[in-house]
């Protein structure tokens, strides 16, 4: 809006050289997410590190997304498995089976399922050993992971991809606990529910106030 | 990847040399930035009309202040430069 309040002050009938100076004076504020250089118009600003800079087509993807973990075409297309045994076969990525975390405020329950979607086993941290408040902790989801990755490692599904719903104090130490019974992860995929606004869609609870 | 199923196109990180630690932060940054957890709190319980309104000026005033404080600082620290007289 102030853009546009700017813009119209320009006057038209004056010489070249005015009319620039005139338009530098009038330039519009522009209200934005500035996150340009602290340094920019000072004589230090002199790039130390000219080695890593990145042009469009020499993107490092691995250091973009912080080190590790992004995605790339050609991983889908590997096989998974131990290339120390030549007697098991290797997985495609497909049939791997799949371990879905719920994780809320007071609980975390997991469930391991085949690749076509049959359940397999289910715990949660009832199940280990934990009663009411207890349950919605860190300790009891990492007793949660190491559970499952024992039942998981005497089935012989040392491969899982794993699926985490819900924001809450068991997401990381329930895929730690998994990797502490050893259990190879390959893949950590984020389902948390995000309601879309459609003609069916019921409003929520209102606010809690204690 | 055009066999695999949908669901684990999207939001997926992949685990390499064991480390699940940074994978598991990779995907959190990219959660964060697409404000993916903000919205699940938020529709968590209903948020009445009155308070949206409030939150909604909130956020903007705070980034037209955010905004204007970038601008001071970057126009202040131009006077961090070579002293052009240093025989004084």
């Amino acid at each position: 809006m102030l853009n546009h309040l700017f813009s119209r002050f320009v006057p038209l009938s004056i010489t070249t050289i005015q009319q620039s100076l005139r338009t530098l004076s009038f330039t519009s504020i522009q209200y934005k997410r500035s996150h340009t250089d602290i340094r920019e118009g000072t004589v230090r600003e002199v790039n130390l590190h000219p080695e890593n800079i990145q042009t469009p087509l020499s993107i490092d993807v691995d250091k973009y997304y912080g080190g590790s973990g992004q995605v790339r075409e050609t991983d889908f297309e590997k096989l998974i498995g131990d290339t120390n045994n030549p007697e098991v076969p290797q997985m495609k990525y497909e049939d791997l089976p799949i371990v879905h975390m719920k994780c809320t405020r007071n609980n975390t329950i997991v469930d391991v399922s085949d690749c076509t979607g049959q359940q397999i086993f289910r715990t949660s941290c009832g199940v280990v050993g934990f009663h009411n408040a207890k349950k919605g902790t860190t300790t009891a989801a990492q007793a949660v992971g190491i559970h499952m990755g024992n039942n998981l490692s005497r089935r012989n599904m040392k491969h899982v991809r794993v699926v985490v719903k819900g924001t809450g104090p068991g997401r990381l130490m329930a895929i730690k606990g998994l990797q502490l019974a050893g259990i190879d992860i390959v893949t950590i995929t984020d389902n948390t529910s995000i309601p879309t606004l459609h003609v069916g869609l019921q409003r929520p609870k209102k606010m809690r106030r204690v | 990847m055009w066999n695999v199923h949908s669901r684990f196109l999207a939001r997926t990180v992949w685990v390499r040399n064991g480390e699940v630690d940074l994978a598991y932060r990779a995907l959190n940054r990219v959660l964060n930035n697409e404000e993916v957890f903000k919205t699940a709190r938020l529709w968590e319980r209903y948020e009445k009309p009155f308070r949206k309104r409030g939150r909604l000026c909130y956020e903007k005033a705070h980034e037209i202040y955010n905004n204007e404080m970038e601008r001071k600082i970057k126009f202040l620290m131009r006077k961090n430069r070579a002293n052009p007289w240093p025989w004084n």
